[in-house]
């Protein structure tokens, strides 16, 4: 954009800086200067994020007073400080195992269940038989909690690996089916039209605009998965693993080793950050061309 | 009046063509008995009040509805399902968001199959003609209201129809930047001429830009009038202020007035 003497310029564009409309047809260049200052936008960016981080000081200050400098709380009830550094010590490479397991579990699970999702959620979109026969299963299945579904799980499949990632993957497909033909449905129709108009076949309009439309939505259902992926994996070790953070926060907790128990909370919880913020700059690539509110 | 003629240069024809819709068990009668003609490379503007039923020709058209009794043909067979022979310019912004400027230009040969170099040099040729060219790899979020009308226009025109229908393209943006629009479109009628059903509301922009201007009555929608315009093209936007101009304003404006 060339915005040099704004002084002649219409002043049709809003204070976003839209090109004019008023230089057509094909304007002649405006001359810029090397110089130039890049118009910034007029409402400053609040540093809000340190807000944030202020309240994470404040729960680790607290926590400071209360367990290792004034003993008011028992470390029973909650590890200081050094509880948990002495915990870590002694967890050593076994911590970063567990966390391993854990992570290519859910990493695992969220994979399949999350592609199963939307290849189903786009088959309920494009054949209405498909639709009328699965949705009232999904329907009758959503609201139930997969951890509730645990006890048939270990019944059909023991306690290995395959009823742990088939109870993650339950959770990611159902959001993701929902997400994906909740979508699908919803894609402006002016969009398929227009489409139609210049030429495409039906095939061609789902793969071109269906598809393309609905990743942002597919992108926030992505990442609902993947944080309840987390959760339901780590539930899920709690029966019969013999690794993973669920596994270790078991036993700890039969000892009363609440430190390692908290380790354990902390691992998920910056595992879960980790994940999220990947998947967020992934996704921030893929939807540049997605309109955002200030 | 020639709304009823079939001539050998017919392009396009609806004869008799009347829709019903029916709303909660009521029926109600959008088209009634419409026939028109359009002839190879003209403009026809289309005019009425709002629920006359213009979208319902222009979906007759493209072919998104069929009509409940009469004919719709282009060349002389029926039309059938959308097709990339009668593009259309919707009044809802229609841009694929997701696609970058050049992009939503080349969605129309790349879905037909043919995106070959005569089709890049007629992408670049409108990007051009639209001052578009230094927008090419924008994304449509960051273009206005009125540059993202004229992606819409030369994406129609890229893949080269046989008609274009616009309807009321211009209804969402600013006076100023219309005037603009409409030149180009002066431009590209003269450069192209292509054969145009235009859909709007706006008297001054039907006369300006068509051959004939048709005048519709309210619900059920008929037709009215023909309204021959006089002038050659290309026109000047500057016809718009003249005496003659105003004249024929004034007559499509007491058409529409007796129509209402
Ligand atoms: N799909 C539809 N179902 C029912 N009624 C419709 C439908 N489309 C249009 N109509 C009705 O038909 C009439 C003509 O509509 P339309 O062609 O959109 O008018 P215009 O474009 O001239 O404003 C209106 O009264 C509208 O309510
Ligand atoms: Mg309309």
């Amino acid at each position: 954009m060339s915005m040099t003497n704004g002084a002649t310029q219409t002043p049709l564009a809003g204070p976003g800086g839209s090109p004019d409309d008023t230089s057509a047809p094909a304007p002649p260049d405006a001359v810029v200067p090397a110089d130039v200052r890049i118009a910034n936008r007029t409402r400053k960016r609040q540093p809000l994020a340190l807000l944030g981080l202020l309240s994470v000081a404040a729960v680790l200050v607290a926590w400071y007073v209360l367990t290792d400098a004034t003993g008011a709380i028992k470390p029973l009830y909650f590890p200081s400080y050094s509880d948990v550094g002495h915990a870590l010590n002694q967890l050593g490479g076994t911590l970063v195992d567990d966390a391993w397991a854990t992570t290519w579990r859910v990493l695992l699970s969220w994979a399949i269940g999350c592609s199963a999702g939307i290849a189903a959620g786009l088959l309920m979109g494009r054949s209405r038989i498909a639709y009328y026969l699965v949705n009232p299963l999904i329907e009758a299945l959503r609201p139930v909690p997969p951890i509730a579904l645990i006890p048939f799980v270990i019944l059909w499949f023991g306690l290995g690996e395959p009823g742990r990632i088939l109870l993650g993957s339950l959770s990611c497909f159902m959001i993701m089916v929902v997400t994906t033909h909740v979508a699908a449905r919803n894609v402006n129709p002016v969009y398929l039209q227009a489409a139609r108009t210049l030429g495409a076949g039906e095939n061609r309009v789902y793969w071109s605009v269906v598809l393309r439309a609905i990743v942002p939505h597919l992108v926030s259902g992505l990442r609902i998965a993947a944080a309840l992926s987390w959760a339901v994996i780590v539930a899920a070790e709690y029966l019969g693993a013999q690794n993973g953070i669920g596994y270790l926060i078991l036993q700890a907790s039969h000892t009363l080793n609440t430190a390692v128990v908290l380790v354990g909370t902390i691992a998920i919880g910056l595992l879960a950050f980790l994940l999220e913020q990947i998947i967020r700059i992934v996704a921030e690539r893929i939807t540049r061309w997605v309109e955002r509110g200030q | 009046m020639t709304s009823c003629r079939h001539d050998a240069a017919s392009h396009l024809a609806l004869s008799d063509a009347s829709v019903y819709f029916s709303i909660r068990g009521q029926t109600i009668c959008a088209l009634d008995s419409v026939s028109l003609d359009v002839r190879e490379g003209e403009t026809v503007c289309l005019v009425g009040p709002s629920g006359c039923g213009k979208s319902t020709i222009l979906n007759l058209i493209g072919g998104f509805l069929s009509p409940s009794s009469g004919s719709v043909s282009m060349e002389g067979r029926a039309v059938g399902a959308p097709g990339a022979d009668r593009a259309v310019v919707f009044q809802a912004d229609a841009v694929f968001p997701w696609l970058t400027v050049r992009r939503n230009l080349e969605y129309g040969p790349r879905a037909r199959g043919r995106f070959d170099d005569a089709a890049r040099e007629r992408v670049d040729h409108y990007l051009e003609l639209m001052g578009l060219r230094d927008f090419a790899d924008a994304y449509p979020k960051m273009l206005s209201g009125g540059m993202r009308k004229r992606v819409d226009v030369a994406r129609a025109y890229v893949n080269d129809p046989g008609v274009i229908l616009l309807d009321e393209p211009f209804g969402a943006v600013d006076d100023m930047t219309k005037s603009h629009l409409q030149r180009e479109l002066m431009r590209l009628s003269v450069s192209d001429g292509k054969t145009s059903l235009f859909i709007t509301h706006d008297i001054e922009e039907a006369i300006y830009l068509g051959d004939r201007v048709v005048v519709m009555t309210p619900r059920p929608g008929r037709i009215k009038e023909v309204i021959e315009v006089p002038y050659d093209r290309p026109r000047d936007l500057a016809i718009k202020t003249t005496e003659p101009f105003q004249q024929l304003r004034r007559r499509v404006q007491a058409t529409l007035g007796e129509a209402a």
